[in-house]
């Protein structure tokens, strides 16, 4: 392989190397424009990418730091210049303090999801703390939208299967009939058709609805096929019930909306204590009342708490992250 | 845009004279560059694509990897040929399948350098390379797990390649005899 003494020519072509791999048709001609430059470009250019490609089957068995989640560092962080906007902005750190009793029973629930996949070395999970959302690209192109409070655990062996531990996600799949995907959800499973589809896993119950094309829902009981606009939802003991939901309602939580048609108001507490990490506490009595609305969950808390006043006719005492119904 | 299997290809005879352009910049053989074009045709016509999200780009990438095998073709090829040279000249250096205990003593040396690079970078920088090179995160999705901004996810990668590149450099300039004696035939 030819040497390259030019340090500066090598840091361009990784940088190019790392560019292309997700670049627009800009990013390609630019780099034609590089390459013309210099014919010696090309050639660290190659020399860059065999380089790398000759690393594959040594990283693959080299030891990394465990974890993914882990951010004490991101006070201090390298990325000073590019964060300068945000600086200041302590919220997440100081909500994670508060929000510790709630940590403790995630951990909790990490415990019993990391049994899920016993001795499944090539697993990885990814978790969101309440109230933050992520995006998760995979690599043949299918996105997962990870909402608060959410744990779902990948397989570095198999980009096409997804186990949703806890939480909420809405998914975006390339379609391919030949290896579908399918997100598993304890003993049940969710076969893809082609597709967008909404998951929500609690400890009471799995629920799917389908904002495009078809899923099917492989239960402990049946087998059902479910179509744009379906709706399922599957209790512990297996029962199912289908319904039809507006396709923009499905997942519209993703773009900080929830939409209610005849919900029970205990979903509406657990969609809010994902997405705006408060916890609702409802009177007994309440707890089944059906609730239908629109709730903007991207402003202020505190409009939210106004609005969700006015749907539901009762006073909402806030402290702090806790919220209650006043019952008088 | 219509951007199935037919829309792909229609797109590629519109593009023609741009990547024919780009693949000369990439250093491609002027006298090849109208067979591989062909060949990305071919390919284009044989393979499955899902719904493609920014199709020229997609071609660019395409045409870039033609390239790449290409090239690596040629190189595994002319490995094979100095093997077969080699093997003919000296008979006891043909051995069975797998790994001779030198080599495998090779590979623990460079897994040992590479778990110590690795373990020299920020601990960051270190889980990034990891979702990035092996889990097959994209940059912007790391972006948003981790809560960076995109350049400085690009700065953590950046940084890590260049480790793993110098190291690359080292590993493949330690003289190994293999190594020398297939330069030595490459300038038969």
């Amino acid at each position: 392989m030819p040497a390259i003494t030019d340090r500066a020519m090598v840091e361009q072509a990784i940088a190019w190397h790392l560019r292309l791999k997700d670049a627009d048709e800009n990013a390609w001609i630019e780099f034609a424009e590089w390459l013309d430059a210099d014919p010696a470009h090309n050639v660290a250019y190659e020399t860059v990418t065999d380089r790398d490609a000759d690393m594959s089957t040594v990283l693959e068995k080299a030891t990394f730091p465990f974890g993914v989640d882990h951010q004490p560092q991101a006070e201090f962080s390298n990325d000073d210049d590019s964060r300068a906007y945000d600086v200041g902005d302590e919220g997440p750190s100081r909500n994670r303090w508060r929000w510790g009793a709630l940590a403790a029973s995630i951990v909790v629930a990490v415990l019993f999801g990391l049994q899920m996949f016993p001795g499944w070395d090539s697993t990885y999970p990814i978790e969101t703390a309440v109230g933050e959302t992520r995006t998760v690209s995979l690599a043949d192109g299918s996105e997962i939208r990870l909402n608060g409070s959410t744990r779902i655990v990948l397989d570095k062996s198999d980009a096409r299967l997804v186990e949703i531990a806890r939480g909420e996600a809405r998914f975006t799949v390339e379609h391919d009939e030949l290896d579908p995907f399918t997100v598993i959800a304890g003993e049940q499973r969710l076969v893809d058709i082609g597709t967008v589809f909404n998951v929500v896993r609690t400890d009471q119950q799995f629920r799917v609805g389908v904002a495009e094309g078809a899923v099917r829902f492989e239960g402990m009981a049946r087998t059902v096929e479910l179509r744009a606009g379906d709706s399922l939802a599957a209790d512990n003991r297996g029962r199912i019930e289908i319904s039809q939901r507006p396709i923009t309602a499905i997942g519209s939580w993703a773009d900080g909306v929830l939409v209610y048609d005849q919900a029970p108001l205990e979903q509406v507490a657990d969609d809010l204590s994902r997405s705006i990490g408060v916890s609702l506490e409802l009177p007994r009595r309440m707890r089944s009342n059906k609730f239908s609305g629109v709730i903007q969950t991207d402003g202020e808390r505190e409009a939210v708490r106004a609005r969700l006043e006015e749907l539901i006719g009762k006073k909402i005492v806030a402290d702090g992250t806790r919220w209650s119904v006043e019952t008088r | 845009m219509s951007t199935g299997e037919t829309g792909l290809r229609q797109l590629l005879s519109e593009m023609r004279s741009e990547l024919l352009r780009f693949m000369l910049a990439r250093q491609c053989d002027p006298a090849e560059v109208e067979d591989l074009l062909q060949d990305l045709y071919v390919k284009l016509a044989s393979i499955r694509t899902g719904p493609v999200n920014n199709p020229r780009a997609y071609l660019y990438q395409m045409a870039n990897n033609l390239l790449h095998d290409h090239r690596r073709g040629r190189r595994r090829q002319q490995e094979r040929d100095d093997h077969w040279t080699r093997s003919r000249i000296g008979p006891d250096l043909e051995k069975d399948a797998g790994p001779s205990p030198e080599e495998r003593a090779i590979a623990r040396d460079e897994l040992q350098r590479v778990n110590e690079a690795i373990a020299s970078m920020p601990v960051r920088t270190a889980q990034i390379l990891k979702m990035y090179r092996l889990d097959g995160v994209s940059q912007k999705a790391i972006a948003n797990t981790l809560d960076l901004s995109l350049s400085a996810v690009e700065k953590h990668l950046q940084r890590a390649y260049r480790t793993l590149q110098f190291l690359r450099e080292e590993l493949d300039d330690t003289p190994q005899l293999l190594q020398t004696e297939s330069d030595d035939a490459s300038h038969y």
